[in-house]
This record gives C-alpha cells, sequence and structure tokens, in this order.
C-alpha cells in the first residue's frame, strides 16, 4: 500500500511537471480557437509559418465542432486569453448581437479579395465581421451512376415526376433511391431551405428576413407548401426505409456499399466518398427536382467558417490578430489550403482549384453561381430546433404541414413575447 | 456461500444465464469482430466473421488516434486522481464513522445529495475557478474535479464499511498506545482492503471513461486523455470507415476489463458487507 | 473518548475532504442556484429575474414538461427492468452452479465500458439498414425494416434498453451480495416445513432483501432522473422530442439556445427531486430496520 503511494504521489508530481505551461516567454502570443478537426494540420501549418515570419506563437486549439460553443463560452466567462476565433454563419449573427466580436469593417481593406456572396452571411447594417474562409460549399444529389445504368435510367432525373419514376426503378432492384440520416436532425433543414427555395419563387432569402422582421409568418402558403412537399417525399417512400433512425454516417455507408442509388448532401461529402472509393466516373451531382415549375431548382449553401477577432482581444495583439486573418485569407494562403483540403470552389475571388476532375467543375459551374445562403444561419437556434424536429416528424408522418408550421410559429411568437428582436 | 438446500432447475438456469450472457457479450465482441474487417467486409457482411482478419486496423488507430499519448495521459490522471481520493476519503470516512462530532449528519447528507450532480450544471464554475487556479490545460487541473466529484461515493461507501468493525479493534490499538492515525493506518486499513478495492474499481471507471471535463478544460491535443480522443477520432475518422473506430474502442477499454477481472473477487466482497449497511 | 477533542480532530480529518468539495461542487452549485434566477446568454451581464425561469419551466405545453414525463417514463422502464432482471439473475447465481463465476463476469463487462463505446456499438445495433436486430428479424421473415431509432415511442424504449444492459451487472452484484447475507438456517428451517422454491422466495428471501431491494430502486431511480449520457450520444433528444429528458432539456437551453438561466433552473429542479427521493428513501428504509 504504502508504495502504491509512493508511485502514484510521483506520478501526480511528475505529471505535474510535464503539464504545467511553459514559463513566459517574452514573445507575444496569439490564441485561435477552432472547431473543424478535419482541418486541424493545414490550420497548424498556417499558424507556424505566420508565426515564425512575425515573431509570435500562435496556439491554435481544435475542438469537435458539437462542444465549441460550450467551451467558447466557458472560457470567455473566465477571461482566458482569446483572441481569433472561427465562426459559423449561426453563431456569427448571435455573436455580433452581443458584442463579442469585432467591426472589421474599418480594419481590413480587402474585401474585394472574396466573391460578394460570400461575405453576405457575415454582413450586418453594412458592416464586416468575419472573413469567409476556405471553401464554399453547395449542395447536390449525389447519385451512383452504375445503380443508374443498371436499373435502366438513361436520362437524369430533373423534375419529381421523373424522380419518382427512377425511384420506382430503383426500389424495385431492392435499392433504396435516397441515403439519408433522418435521425442526425441538423440535416433536415436543408432539405427544407430547397423546397422553400421553390415555393417562394427563389426568394428564399427575403422572405425568412421578412418573416424574423415579423412581417410575414411561418404559417404563410410558401411555408405550408414547403411542408407539404416534404410530407410527400416522405410518403412516396424516397428515402431509405427507417430513414429517422439512421445516422449520417450510416447513410454516407448506405450510398458507399452500394445499398442506397443517391445521397443528398453538401459538397463538403465530396472528399469522404472519393476516399470510400467513389470517382467521377461513378458518381455524378444531379440538381433537387423541380418541385414548382417556373421555380430553378437552387442549391443551399455559403462560405464555410468565417475569421473572427474576439471584441476583447488585448489592444497590444489586436494588430497581430488582423494580420493574422490577411494573411490566412490571403489568395496564396487560400490556394495552397484548398490543395491540403482536396477543395474546390475558394471563397476568394481570384483563386481557381488546381484539383479538379468534372465533378468539381461542374460544382463550379453549374451549383455554386445558383447557391442561397443556408436559412439557419439567419434563423434563431429556437426556430432552427423547432425546423429540425417538424420536418423530421412531417416525413415520418407523425404530424401534419399544418401543425407543423403552426408550432414553429407559436416558437416565434414566444420568442417574440420574450423580446427577441432580428439582428441584421 | 449459504447453502441452498432446495435444486433449481438447472437446465433452466443455464438458459436463462448463456441467455442473458450472450445479450451482454455479443456487441462487444461484434466491436473486436469488426474491428478487424476492412470496410468493404464490413458493409458486405456487418455480423459474419472477418474474411481475413486486418490487424493494421489497430496499428494506424494507434496511430492516427495518438492513442499511445492519451494512454499516459490518462494513466497519469487517473492514478494521481485515485491517490488522492483514497487519502481524503479515508480521512473523512473514519471521522465519520468513528467520531462524534456535532454537525455530522449535516456532511453525510451533503455528501449523499451531491452525489448525482452532473458535471455539465456546473461546467461553467468550475472552468473559472480552473482559470483562476491556473489549471487550464493542465493534467492536475482534471485531477482536483475529479477528487471532488468521487468524494461523496467513495465517503459513503468508506464511511459504511467502517462503521461495520468493530471497535474493539480501536480499542487494542489504542492500548498498544497508538494515536488515531496509526490506528487508521495500520488497524483499520487492512480490515477495509476489499471496500477500497470496490472503490477504486468504480472510481478508476469513472475516471477513465469521462470525456466531458477533459474537453472543456484541455487544450493541447497532446495532453488528451483516450475517451476526448475517441470523440474526435470519431469526427475525424469514424464518419467513413467504422473498422478503425471501432479498433480504437478496443485499445481503449480493454484496460478497465481487465482492472475488473483481475480485482473482482475483492470487488464482490468490498460490495458485499459495508457496502449494503448504508 | 473527550467530546471537544473529538470535535477538532474531526475537523482536522475532515477538512481536505472539505476543501475539495467546496471548491469544486458546492461553490459552483451555489453559482448555479444564483444562475436560475437570473435570464443570462452567457456573454452579457447576467440580468435578475426572480422566479421568472421557474414559471417558464412550469409552462403546460412547454417542453420542461414534457421532458420530466419522458425522464419519469424512463425511470418506470429502467428501474423496473434493471432490478427484476438482476434479482432475477443473481437468485440464479447464487446457487452452486458450474460457470458462475464466469457468467457474473460476463454480466458485467458492459458496465466496464465507456458510454461513448456504448452509444456507437448500440448505435449501430439499432441501424435500420445495417443494424443486427433488423438482421436478425429479415432472417426471421420479417421484411420491413423497424426504425429503432426513429419512431418516437421506440426510440425510448430502445435507450432504456441500452441503461438497462450497461447497468444491469452492476445490480447483479449488488443482490448477490444481499443474498449472501441471508443466514441459511432460515432456508433449512422451511425445508423441514416441506416449503416450495415460490414459497421460500416469497416468504423468505423477499423480505430478506427488502433493504438491498430498497438501496438497488433508489440507486437506479436516481440514475434514471439524472441520464444524460447515453442519450446524448444516441439519440441527442429526438425523435420529437420523445426522448428528451431533463438534463438533454438543460443542455440543449443552455449550450444550443444560451438561456444560461432557464438551465440553471432544471439542475436546481433535479438536486430538489433527488432530495426529495433520498429522503423518502430514508424514511423507508428506516421504517424496514423496525
Amino acid at each position: 500500500m504504502k508504495t502504491v503511494l509512493r508511485i502514484s504521489m510521483l506520478c501526480f508530481l511528475g505529471g505535474a511537471a510535464l503539464a504545467f505551461p511553459a514559463v513566459a516567454t517574452a514573445k507575444q502570443t496569439l490564441v485561435v480557437y477552432a472547431c473543424s478537426p478535419e482541418q486541424t494540420t493545414p490550420l497548424q501549418k498556417i499558424m507556424n509559418d505566420f508565426g515564425a515570419t512575425n515573431d509570435v506563437e500562435v496556439k491554435l486549439q481544435v475542438y469537435p465542432s458539437d462542444e465549441y460553443m460550450q467551451v467558447l463560452t466557458a472560457a470567455m466567462n473566465a477571461g482566458s486569453q482569446i483572441d481569433v476565433v472561427f465562426a459559423n454563419g449561426q453563431d456569427l449573427r448571435f455573436m455580433a448581437q452581443k458584442g463579442i466580436v469585432r467591426d472589421l469593417t474599418q480594419k481590413v481593406n480587402y474585401k474585394d479579395r472574396f466573391h460578394p456572396a460570400m461575405l453576405v452571411p457575415f454582413t450586418f447594417s453594412d458592416h464586416v465581421y468575419g472573413l469567409p474562409t476556405g471553401s464554399l460549399v453547395t449542395s447536390g444529389v449525389y447519385y451512383n451512376k452504375e445503380i443508374f445504368a443498371k436499373v435502366g435510367i438513361t436520362r437524369v432525373p430533373e423534375n419529381y415526376e421523373q424522380f419518382l419514376d427512377a425511384a420506382k426503378k430503383i426500389r424495385a432492384a431492392g435499392i433504396s433511391p435516397i441515403a439519408m440520416g433522418g435521425g442526425d436532425v441538423y440535416m433536415w433543414p436543408m432539405w427544407f431551405f430547397e423546397t422553400f427555395a421553390q415555393t417562394t419563387k427563389n426568394h428564399s432569402f427575403e422572405r425568412t428576413v421578412d418573416t424574423l422582421l415579423g412581417k410575414a409568418k411561418f404559417t404563410d402558403k410558401d411555408y405550408l407548401d414547403s411542408f407539404t412537399w416534404l410530407g410527400r417525399f416522405g410518403k412516396d417512400a424516397l428515402f431509405v426505409k427507417g430513414v429517422n433512425g439512421t445516422s449520417m454516417d450510416s447513410a454516407r455507408s448506405l450510398f458507399l456499399s452500394g445499398k442506397a442509388a443517391m445521397f443528398y448532401g453538401g459538397t463538403w461529402e465530396l472528399n469522404g466518398f472519393y476516399q470510400g472509393g467513389m470517382s467521377a466516373e461513378k458518381m455524378g451531382i444531379l440538381r433537387f427536382p423541380v418541385l414548382v415549375p417556373g421555380s430553378y431548382p437552387e442549391s443551399t449553401g455559403g462560405p464555410g467558417t468565417a475569421w473572427v477577432v474576439y471584441s476583447k482581444i488585448d489592444s497590444s495583439r489586436a494588430d497581430l490578430a488582423y494580420k493574422l486573418i490577411d494573411y490566412a485569407t490571403s489568395d496564396t494562403v487560400n490556394a495552397w489550403f484548398l490543395e491540403q483540403m482536396k477543395a474546390s470552389n475558394s471563397v476568394n475571388r481570384n483563386v481557381m482549384a488546381s484539383y479538379s476532375d468534372d465533378l468539381v467543375k461542374s460544382i463550379a459551374t453549374e451549383f455554386a453561381p445558383h447557391t442561397t445562403t443556408f436559412l439557419d444561419w439567419i434563423w434563431p437556434p429556437e426556430i432552427t430546433k423547432a425546423f429540425q424536429q417538424q420536418i423530421q416528424a412531417v416525413i415520418g408522418g407523425q404530424t401534419t404541414p399544418e401543425k407543423a408550421t403552426e408550432a414553429i410559429q407559436k416558437t416565434y411568437d414566444d420568442l417574440s413575447k420574450g423580446g427577441y428582436k432580428f439582428y441584421n | 456461500m449459504t447453502a441452498r438446500t432446495w435444486q433449481r432447475p438447472r437446465l433452466a438456469s443455464h438458459l436463462v444465464l448463456g441467455f442473458s450472457t450472450v445479450v451482454m457479450i455479443y456487441p462487444v465482441m461484434w466491436v473486436v469482430m469488426s474491428s478487424l474487417k476492412t470496410p468493404r467486409d464490413l458493409y458486405g457482411d456487418p455480423w459474419g466473421l472477418p474474411r481475413t482478419p486486418r490487424l493494421a486496423n489497430y496499428s494506424e488507430a494507434w496511430k492516427i488516434g495518438r492513442i499511445g499519448e492519451s494512454y499516459l495521459n490518462s494513466i497519469l490522471v487517473a492514478v494521481a486522481s485515485l491517490a488522492l481520493i483514497l487519502v481524503v476519503s479515508y480521512l473523512a470516512a473514519y471521522a465519520l464513522a468513528r467520531l462524534r462530532f456535532r454537525g455530522r449528519n449535516l456532511v453525510m447528507v451533503l455528501f449523499v445529495s451531491t452525489m448525482l450532480l452532473p458535471v455539465q450544471a456546473t461546467i461553467i464554475p468550475i472552468y473559472k475557478i480552473e482559470q483562476s487556479l491556473n489549471l487550464i490545460d493542465t493534467l492536475p487541473g482534471l485531477v482536483l474535479p475529479y477528487v471532488a466529484k468521487a468524494l461523496p461515493f467513495t465517503v459513503f461507501v468508506l464511511t459504511a464499511f467502517i462503521k461495520t468493525i468493530p471497535t474493539e479493534f480501536d480499542e487494542a490499538a489504542r492500548l498498544d498506545g497508538a494515536g488515531r492515525l496509526r490506528i487508521l493506518w495500520s488497524v483499520l486499513v487492512p480490515l477495509t482492503r476489499p471496500a477500497l478495492a470496490s472503490v477504486v474499481i468504480l472510481d478508476f471507471m469513472t475516471i477513465w471513461n469521462d470525456f466531458y471535463l477533459p474537453l472543456v478544460l484541455i487544450h493541447d491535443p497532446a495532453r488528451r486523455t483516450l475517451n476526448l480522443g475517441l470523440v474526435n477520432f470519431q469526427q475525424l475518422w469514424g464518419r467513413t470507415d467504422f473498422t478503425r473506430l471501432f479498433a480504437a474502442l478496443v485499445l481503449i477499454n480493454v484496460p478497465l476489463i481487465v482492472v475488473y477481472v483481475v480485482f473482482q473477487r475483492q470487488f464482490i466482497n468490498g460490495m458485499t458487507s459495508g457496502g449494503l449497511k448504508a | 473518548m473527550k467530546r471537544r477533542g473529538e470535535s477538532a480532530a474531526a475537523a482536522w480529518l475532515l477538512l481536505p475532504a472539505l476543501s475539495f468539495f467546496g471548491l469544486f461542487i458546492v461553490y459552483p452549485f451555489l453559482d448555479v442556484i444564483y444562475t436560475s434566477f437570473t435570464s443570462w446568454d452567457g456573454f452579457s451581464r447576467p440580468v435578475f429575474v426572480g422566479l421568472k425561469n421557474y414559471r417558464t419551466l412550469a409552462q403546460p405545453d412547454g417542453l420542461f414538461l414534457k421532458a420530466l414525463g419522458n425522464t419519469t417514463l424512463f425511470a418506470v422502464y429502467t428501474v423496473v427492468g434493471k432490478n427484476v432482471l438482476a434479482l432475477l439473475l443473481a437468485v440464479l447465481l447464487s446457487s452452486r452452479l458450474r460457470l458462475r463465476t464466469f457468467y457474473r463476469t460476463a454480466l458485467f463487462l458492459p458496465v466496464c465500458l465507456s458510454f461513448v463505446a456504448v452509444g456507437v456499438i448500440w448505435a449501430y445495433v439499432f441501424d435500420p439498414s445495417f443494424g443486427l436486430v433488423n438482421a436478425i428479424l429479415f432472417a426471421l421473415g420479417k421484411a420491413e425494416p423497424i426504425s429503432w431509432l426513429g419512431e418516437p415511442g421506440l426510440a425510448l424504449v430502445c435507450v432504456a434498453f441500452v441503461d438497462v444492459w450497461k447497468w444491469t451487472g452492476y445490480h447483479v452484484v449488488l443482490y448477490l451480495a444481499g443474498l449472501q447475507t441471508i443466514p441459511a438456517e432460515l432456508y433449512e428451517a422451511s425445508a423441514l416445513d416441506g416449503a416450495s422454491a415460490a414459497q421460500n422466495f416469497a416468504y423468505i428471501t423477499l423480505p430478506q432483501l427488502v433493504p438491498v431491494v430498497l438501496i438497488n430502486v433508489i440507486i437506479s431511480l436516481m440514475g434514471a432522473y439524472s441520464v444524460f449520457d447515453v442519450i446524448f450520444v444516441m439519440t441527442r433528444g429526438g425523435p420529437y422530442n420523445s426522448t428528451q429528458t431533463l438534463l438533454t432539456y438543460m443542455f440543449d437551453v443552455t449550450f444550443r439556445e444560451y438561456h444560461i438561466g432557464l438551465g440553471a433552473t432544471v439542475v436546481v429542479v433535479l438536486f430538489v427531486l433527488v432530495i426529495a427521493m433520498t429522503a423518502i428513501q430514508n424514511r423507508l428504509a428506516r421504517r424496514a430496520e423496525a
């Protein structure tokens, strides 16, 4: 017993010695919070390069995206050093409203570096609060060319009837039409964005802003029609059986193993699919079906995350922080970063991806130009959650489109009563 | 062991126990089997045996998931925490079991009632405290909250167990001129070994399996503990290829199983006597 | 024994434990109680709002009451499941049976696993397309796959099943220990009277086990009300809020909707519930000993 205690005391002290933060050096340090584990390696190199050139130590701290905001909240409350932070569209709106991030409009004079549409989600009242980074994302329906050929689909389906027809042929061969992880509710809003884009004759962004300002209701006809379409997708058995009990990981497996012919998702899936055995020969991307004649089946997407500067940053570090984000979003660094991530379609106007095949080219030419921003970047989290739950239930047949839209409107009404004001 | 004087139908017993065992063990066996497959194997035949076992999954998982590093961190944290827990709890349990003083009941109630307070609820104040103590992103910073969290249950069990030991032992030692601490060390500790074993196993499991506290308090990947590393691993590599994730799972959970199997007899003895007189 | 000396000694002995406890448990909890009376988004200054959060929780068709209902249902499933199963298995294991140690070790195996592992495993088992359960059903002739974690009522049952799976082994150990304390003479005496196994169980075993049953019930009850990990990993409260429990609701409200004050209120309510249950158990235990 005594020896055990002695050994553990030694371990404790040893661990303490190993673990205590290094003695402060004379160098300035910048702390960067990031939320995308898969980008850690290239990000680390970018930070290190900047650090070397500017004689500063850049500490990159990466967290799983699910828990990112909690850690940030705890750190902010405790007064930890935070200098530069990654934020996605949803969080940035909240953070700008609360004054957590700095206004970058005057500090950065390279706004023309980016595609104008990429700055929109990060701009409020003509003030820029975040700089987009990496690649833009958009959405599409991936499909397995071999399966299509096998079941006799000769022309790619474009409107809903053709999709239904294709689905029937696919099901007859014992394969699921569309793989979808309905259990991971955060994906369902994307389907809504697609239907809503069409039922609003491609004015989904404006309609959403109006609704959140109280000028329109979630029970209006275009919302209701969207939900009716979503209910039809469920009833017409477009998805893999048991879709609401399937996870996104499982849906990817279904698509990769040939058990499902199609997969609707974002362009961020491309890399994973390539690693899983797909290629530009075996796989293609379709546009979302045309539901409402006369509207264009826009894709939904936006820039990835944004670089923002913490508002309470120590003034001695502020300039360094601006320099860092200038460097990180510069064309050369951006191009290199895309190369590392095997991504295409930069948010930077003048960067062409060196990596490209037919699929990537089609994304750039057909999908990216017709992309409307993710609407849940505009919704407050309560509305997003309401949409997630209601869409899932409508697809699963547990509620009707009418009840779903009423439930969402009620959530909004409760929010307004509690003092919610849309921040724009 | 009390003898049963009537025969229970042996076949039925084996059937029920055997079925329960299969239900308990099969999912675990399945993870082990799947960890040896290739992804294609897994999709094609999820529930059968691997066609050709692929041990590379393990070495890859070890390297990519930085499991070696995480092991070291987890072991350091667990051992240090356990050492502190045992010392601190035993002193407290001795006081609660042997001494009479005002407020004794209050202290017991305080401990018991906070046993199930979830760490998510108090994470923001805890982060603030750690920040002011300059312990963020350090392993000792993990140890302190773990000790605090384990105290209620550990003190509870140890107190109950010490109470079952007749005070005559204490008396005898006192007559030999021993002071309180001496009595504690040379008389009570040896007699409470089974309870200590139980407490060590359960506290070790809780600390080893925790991922939330390291998630919030640890930033540097080099200081990650095992289950935090697993969550990260899942996000990075587990999205389309489950086989390596399963290999990582096996690597991470093996020590617990080993610890239990080795200590189980003392563990059961510990749960037997004092654990129930609560 | 001098009384005063004892108090002083007790103070020293308890000092380390109480320091840890005070700093990392009591102080944060007091902070949480205070926060429950404020409206706070985690960034701006907290605003004192009195009992407003408590009133919000009490809203008739609000999510909190639904979570409370789900948690209670979950508690019924798991407390009954764990205790009935564990008692049955313990009774079987307490006889002289070959392979007894093997069974006992095997049953405890799930207790050792981390909840991350448990979540990953069972999410896969319940997967509609790849999962074991549907594969077995398919082999038995049922062609239509069941969406285990996707159907509102079913999801809660599945999650409860996983919780029972994980913890039954632990309760088996507790019940085994309890069974060991029943004096053999009681059974020998009843054998002389020609009692059957069922009568033995009803008139000897169960009454003697009352305190043990009480402990197991309380432990499983408290565990059910504070369930979080298994649901967080498997269903996140869905589908359609059917697996939303007290702590998953608290988590969503605090970290997704930034109503830290409201989340704190849920914690306080849970704490009060736990204290009440402990108090009731104490009273019942005292009555049983009488």
